[in-house]
């Protein structure tokens, strides 16, 4: 509740406060990585576990540099079908939800089958896209695509629904149109909920991208770890994991921080929770 | 429809001269619940005329927010009927003709205070889009000023009340509606908010209809209380609160002011 004067003070203050909590928070993560490495590195030695059941740190960073061009090739073709797929289902879900939460009759005929299509286990039907469809990303985009579909779906029905209902009878007293309210009003407020289910969507979508690659893939990250298990070549396969996780770490934080610009006026990023 | 763009308008000529703004006839509202049906209202007959402030007072569960929520066009009567300059509630929806207020602010957290306020605007542009003042006056005239860009978030809840005030009298709609705005207010700021309102409403004169359990606050703003009573709801009396205006804090101690709470009091009892 500081006045309009305050704020403007306080603007180049809140910001390198802002920089030393981003710094800070980057040496904890930095820090908690590297005691992760060297007690791994240290269990490994210690117990003289041999390389080809677990490698070492130090062994799986080496390959790691070694192969870090074709690996980084190989995640492209990975994420290119993870990312088509997730486009494809949480958009479909975010339509679908749209048009669920502005008639009811929508609902009552679409969701059941949302439902139905929710208690497939995909990951299964996997070996059958492959035979299908063949080796190329089209199988793997879909299976992202129908796992990221009902989370989205869900998250965006409950989070159009979660508008404020007095906000809602302004938008009516004032003869809005629902399109009007869909669009200033319940769209926004489902915001929160659709970045909670995109976040988990962007997790299940690279699942769903690796697992139709087992299957059967030209490229992809997939392949790699595939590929290196039938070899037995653990250090390779252990790469493979590793560039993974730092893949995955990275993602998690560009959508945290699109998440913190885009939700700035909510109590979930205002409060600074966990992401 | 292009050629008749706000009825409203259009028909305030006719009826500006009748001084009749409000006309509630008989109107009841029964709530269908699985436990059986409530009669929330019954048979409410009340005029208000134009600039009138009128104040709807009454113990919870008497059906003054019904009442509010059926001429707002919110929800709709099991029998009776509304008319709003001789429109019906729907109608003056259309027109924009009326601006509500709650008992908490509803703003959309994700704006400004100008965007919250500009809102209106945004909306139903097909009816005219009428300006009470500048967006810089309204702030001015809510004290406001110096939060502009502020986010709802960064003000007190009276400050937002404010904002849903400014926002409801923005778009100029001839009535104000308002649901216990003060409601969800601490007792000092509401104290205050009551003479800001007074101050607002003289300078802007609207009709206001204000749902309120709150006496001092009924009988400081109205010119006549509307008094219920529950189960089922219905009108027990109105009263002509002949007070001065303008009215500030010390009518609150003056013999007539007593007069008339004891009255309500005894009503309210009941």
């Amino acid at each position: 509740m500081a006045s309009a004067g305050t704020q403007v003070a306080a603007g180049p203050m809140k910001l390198i406060l802002g920089a030393l909590r981003a710094v800070q928070n980057l040496l904890g993560l930095v820090g908690g990585l590297i005691a992760l490495l060297i007690l791994w590195e240290v269990l490994v030695r210690v117990t003289e576990t041999p390389t080809f059941i677990f490698p070492s740190a130090s062994q799986t960073i080496e390959r790691l540099q070694e192969q870090i061009w074709s690996y980084l090739y190989e995640i492209s073709w990975t994420f290119a079908a993870a990312g088509i797929g997730l486009v494809i289902g949480s958009g479909v879900g975010i339509i679908g939800a749209v048009l669920m939460a502005q008639w009811r009759v929508v609902e009552k005929s679409l969701f059941p089958l949302a439902v139905f299509l929710k208690l497939v286990p995909f990951i299964a039907i996997a070996p059958l896209l492959v035979v299908w469809i063949g080796y190329n990303l089209w199988p793997k985009i879909i299976i992202a695509a129908l796992i990221t579909f009902f989370p989205v779906l869900v998250n965006a029905i409950a989070g159009l629904r979660a508008a404020d209902p007095l906000a809602v009878e302004f938008f009516q007293s004032v003869g809005a149109s629902k399109v009007e309210i869909m669009t200033r009003l319940r769209w926004h407020s489902s915001l929160p909920y659709l970045y909670a289910a995109l976040k988990l969507a962007v997790n299940l979508s690279l699942v769903g991208a690796i697992a139709g690659e087992y299957y059967g893939a030209e490229h992809g990250i997939g392949k790699v770890i595939e590929e290196t298990a039938l070899r037995l070549d653990m250090r390779g396969m252990f790469a493979a994991i590793l560039m993974l996780a730092a893949v995955g770490v990275t993602l998690t934080l560009i959508t945290n921080a699109i998440e913190r610009r885009a939700l700035y006026w909510h109590e979930s990023v205002r409060s600074g929770a966990p992401q | 429809m292009q050629h008749i763009k706000n009825p409203v308008a259009q028909s305030a000529s006719a009826f500006h001269n009748t001084r009749e703004h409000v006309v509630i006839d008989k109107v009841s509202k029964r709530f269908d619940l699985r436990t059986g049906s409530v009669e929330a209202l019954r048979e409410a007959s009340v005029t208000i005329a134009e600039h009138e402030f009128v104040t709807l007072i009454g113990p919870s569960g008497c059906g003054k927010s019904t009442l509010l929520r059926i001429i707002g066009g919110l929800i709709e009567p099991t029998s009776g009927t509304i008319q709003i300059r001789g429109n019906s509630p729907s109608e003056a929806q259309r027109a924009k003709d009326m601006g509500f207020v709650f008992q908490s602010p509803a703003l959309l957290p994700w704006r400004t205070v100008v965007g919250n306020i500009e809102l209106p605007f945004e909306l139903n542009r097909a009816a005219a889009a009428k300006r009470l003042c500048s967006t810089e006056e309204i702030l001015e005239l809510v004290g406001l000023a110096s939060f502009a860009k502020a986010h709802p978030y960064q003000l007190s809840g009276g400050m937002q009340q404010r904002v849903a005030i400014a926002r409801a009298l923005i778009f100029d709609p001839s009535l104000m509606l308002m649901d216990e705005p003060f409601g969800a207010l601490d007792e000092i700021t509401r104290d205050g908010m009551r003479y800001e309102l007074l101050r607002i409403w003289s300078q802007s004169k609207k009709t206001v209809l204000f749902v309120t359990h709150s006496i001092p606050e009924a009988i400081v703003l109205s010119d006549r209380v509307i008094v219920m009573s529950p189960r089922p709801g219905e009108i027990r009396e109105v009263i002509d609160i002949k007070l001065p205006r303008p009215r500030n804090e010390e009518i609150e101690s003056s013999a007539e002011f007593v007069r008339y709470a004891d009255h309500l009091r005894k009503l309210l009892r009941h």
